[in-house]
């Protein structure tokens, strides 16, 4: 069972929606009222937010790295679902659906750090199968 | 999810269908005894059909590429079935065999959700392997080793022994005659042991004739059942349905040989009128059910009532759907309904057979009378030649009447003496050429009744050809006809004799033609001689007393020829019995009148023995045929059952009916849908008496996808010919 702070970092915050309810609806011309044929649900979202960390002796190269890192983390979003960990919580049967880098409020995606590394804010949303 | 009780709600869940399998292993397969769940597939769709079509199953596996390998292989058992927790609670919806790999494959557009992968099989039910396994040839019968004592009083027959005869087809009832042994066999099914007594053929005529039902045992029957092993039919006397007194009625003539088992069933069926699904039981037992159509009367199943009604639930504007949901109506979601008179028919014609009549008239000469040339020379000794002196002579076309007159002759003249004719066409009256007179006048010999119209009393017939066909007088046994009987008369008809000679009816005319090579040799029974003129104590014979005719100038037209030749036969003639059913009053689908030919030709029609036969006053029968009252209420009974609209459809249900735990689904094949309730619209059609009809259901399609059913149904007058 991988941790998902072993993927991600440590900067990560996680969190699961409730499920929803997926239901269609029948009508029928002239009648008040519909019937609602409760079709099951879809999981629950699994939502993983947080910032990448990369050091490097200059923006350019931290950088390339981190992009290098983002393309491993992005492998798992055609991976088969299986189980992770983070904290004390277990999330079954997860698949990873989306892989979304932050932008700030300038538009700027990475940022270099006075220490040497290269920073940039992200949220990835998954799906708990079950 | 199970299953919820959830039908009187207005949310309600989805419910799932389980797929199972039982592996197939070795050829023919063994399966295993238990049921695998088989939770990674999908039902796509199941359609349920009826007769002699499979019913179809496709399941998909959607967490598969089209390429990669499912757990299912080809001849796999394969079955859907409701997920109740409780056993006798589930529906099973259908049982069937892999039979199909179905894979596609689409990479979209830059729309989402356009790009696919799939990986389906398609299953076909337990008629389509009676179908593949299981032909119909050769007959189940008894030879002389099936009995002891054979070919003595005490000719006993075997229990259970008989033989396969593979050069004889399965025909039942050839020809009218039974064939039926009356002794069925009893027979132990080396499979399971059971025991069963199978109808087997015999000699025809010598036995009973066949029944549907007994068809349907005989072709049904573990011996031909070659999927017993997967669809054991143990008796098929037992089947649902049966033991209607329909499947008693006695089709003749029935070939079977060739077909396999359903197609066999299939056609058995048609002709009795009923139909035949594949049930499923939750104990794992297939049956086929035996129903006819347009039989439902009922609302509640049960073994005596295969088929029954419903009404489908259309909520009238402005009503809330609450209370339809609340009382469990079967609410519709989509419908579409066509009722057409286009294909009405409320003014039927029907037509018998021509009219034909048997009896006796002359026949003229057909040849030129100067064709004729008898050879008196040498004192007559060289006018005719017997086949005995024919052989002594070396060259006998030295004589004019071998050369002329006999088929050998090397100018051999073939009509003289040897074509007579009616001349019902009038080809023979041309006073420049044969010169016989007026054309045959039918009205002498059939009676005004039939042959002239009753209002301007004009003959109801033309001069045209026609063939003699043979007598409706049958022979002493009222078996077969006594055929085309040929008089001749030497003395201008005043003696009539048969004699002995080969003699064929002409096909493009009414007459006759002698095939006898030597018309000499048709001597005068009483062995008479020719009196007075040039042939003066000649021997009569035929060839003598026509040339006794010619030399002594005697004119035929005039009636003068002693020679004359007579016939006794039928002959068909230009008009038939024909009636029109009126339109029901008041009219009801169209307002026009639709008319129909029908031809009855095979059931009715007038065949008459006239007085003029010869043969009316013996004491033999004819197969005569009249104006039948039956006639008239069958074109009655055709146009009720086609003089109102059509109706058929195609209805969605806003959620599947599977039976709600009661074990058996809600619709089956053959119910009926008799009105859409809440919008009131009746779908019934009244027949003469009390008959009703509803548009029957012919198929009956599951979309567990969508949580819907669809059913579509037939007008019962395009269905067997149940009505009549």
């Amino acid at each position: 069972m991988a941790d998902l702070a072993t993927i991600f970092g440590s900067a990560i915050k996680v969190g699961v929606q409730p499920r929803q309810s997926e239901r269609q609806y029948a009508g029928f011309p002239g009648a008040h009222g519909v019937t609602s044929m409760a079709m099951g649900t879809r999981g629950r979202q699994l939502i993983i937010s947080g910032t990448f960390y990369q050091a490097g002796g200059s923006y350019a190269a931290a950088r390339a790295a981190l992009q290098t890192a983002i393309d491993v983390i992005e492998t798992y979003l055609w991976a088969a679902s299986a189980d992770y960990t983070y904290g004390n919580e277990t999330y079954y049967n997860v698949v990873f659906d989306k892989l979304s880098l932050v932008p700030d409020a300038q538009g700027k995606f990475f940022h270099w750090n006075a220490g040497g590394y290269v920073t940039a804010n992200f949220v990835c949303y998954g799906r708990v199968l079950i | 999810m199970t299953v919820k009780n959830d039908h009187k709600k207005l949310n309600r869940f989805a419910q799932r269908l389980v797929v199972e399998y039982k592996k197939a292993s070795g050829s023919p397969p063994d399966f295993a005894l238990s049921w695998q769940p088989l939770w990674s597939a999908k039902v796509d769709r199941i359609t349920i059909n009826r007769a002699g079509s499979s019913s179809v199953a496709v399941i998909w596996f959607p967490n598969l590429r089209w390429d990669e390998g499912i757990s299912l292989a080809w001849g796999d058992m394969v079955r859907i079935r409701t997920d109740h927790r409780l056993e006798h609670k589930r529906t099973v919806l259908f049982k069937g065999f892999v039979t199909n790999y179905m894979s596609g494959y689409c990479g979209g557009s830059d729309k989402a959700n356009t790009s696919y992968e799939r990986n389906a099989v398609a299953c076909s039910d337990f008629r389509w392997l009676l179908r593949v396994t299981s032909p119909v040839f050769g007959q189940i019968a008894r030879g002389p080793d099936d009995y002891t004592g054979y070919g003595t009083p005490s000719q006993t027959a075997i229990s259970g022994s008989y033989t396969y005869l593979s050069g004889r087809r399965v025909i039942f009832n050839p020809g009218g005659l039974g064939n039926c042994d009356r002794t069925e066999l009893a027979f132990t099914n080396p499979l399971d042991l059971s025991t069963c007594n199978i109808p087997i053929f015999c000699n025809t005529g010598d036995g009973d004739l066949w029944t549907a039902r007994k068809m349907l045992r005989y072709v049904l029957s573990p011996i031909y059942n070659l999927a017993y092993r997967y669809f054991p039919i143990p008796d098929p006397n037992d089947l649902a349905g049966l033991a209607h007194a329909d499947f008693d009625k006695v089709l003749f003539n029935t070939v079977a040989d060739g077909l396999n088992v359903i197609e066999a069933v299939s056609s058995i069926c048609r002709h009795v009128g009923w139909d035949f699904r594949e049930d499923y039981s939750n104990d794992d037992t297939v049956s086929l059910v035996f129903f006819k159509p347009g039989s439902a009367s009922s609302y509640s199943r049960s073994s005596s009532s295969q088929t029954i009604l419903h009404h489908l639930y259309c909520p009238p504007a402005g009503e809330s759907i609450a209370a339809a949901v609340a009382a469990g109506r079967k609410i519709l979601w989509h419908m579409d309904l066509a009722e057409d008179i286009a294909a009405v028919i409320n003014k039927p014609w029907g037509f018998g057979a021509p009219h034909r009549f048997e009896f006796t008239a002359e026949l003229v000469p057909a040849w030129l009378d100067s064709r004729l040339e008898p050879d008196t020379s040498e004192d007559n000794s060289r006018l005719f030649l017997t086949e005995a002196a024919l052989q002594s002579i070396t060259d006998p076309n030295s004589y004019s009447y071998y050369k002329y007159y006999h088929p050998r002759g090397s100018a051999f003249l073939r009509d003289v003496g040897r074509k007579w004719a009616l001349n019902e066409a009038g080809s023979y009256t041309d006073a420049d050429t044969y010169d016989r007179g007026v054309p045959f006048d039918f009205a002498d010999v059939i009676d005004d009744e039939y042959i002239k119209d009753a209002d301007s009393g004009k003959r109801r017939y033309a001069p045209f050809n026609r063939q003699l066909l043979p007598c409706l007088t049958l022979d002493k046994d009222s078996v077969n006809s006594v055929g085309i009987k040929v008089e001749f008369s030497f003395d201008g008809g005043k003696n009539w004799q048969v004699i002995t000679a080969s003699i064929s009816s002409l096909r493009s005319e009414a007459g006759i033609y002698i095939n006898e090579a030597n018309l000499a040799e048709m001597v005068d029974q009483a062995e008479g001689k020719i009196e007075g003129g040039a042939l003066d104590g000649v021997q009569l014979n035929l060839w003598s007393s026509l040339c006794d005719d010619k030399l002594s100038n005697r004119s035929f037209k005039d009636g003068n020829w002693k020679t004359r030749v007579r016939v006794t036969a039928s002959v068909q003639l230009d008009s038939r019995l024909g009636l029109k059913a009126s339109p029901a009053s008041p009219t009801v689908g169209s307002p026009f009148h639709h008319s129909q030919l029908y031809d009855f030709s095979e059931k009715y029609g007038i065949e008459k023995r006239t007085t003029s036969s010869s043969f009316s006053t013996s004491s033999l029968p004819a197969a005569e045929k009249g104006t039948d009252e039956w006639f008239d209420k069958h074109l009655e009974a055709i146009r009720d059952a086609n003089q109102d609209m059509s109706i058929s459809g195609a209805f969605t249900l806003e959620r599947l009916w599977l039976g709600e735990g009661g074990g058996s689904p809600a619709f089956c094949l053959g119910d009926g849908i008799e009105k859409i309730a809440g919008r009131e619209y009746p779908l019934s059609i009244q027949l003469s008496g009390s008959t009703v009809i509803c548009p029957e259901i012919c198929q009956i399609i599951y979309l567990p996808d969508k949580q819907k059913m669809k059913l579509i149904t037939r007008d019962l007058r395009f269905a067997e010919d149940v009505l009549i």
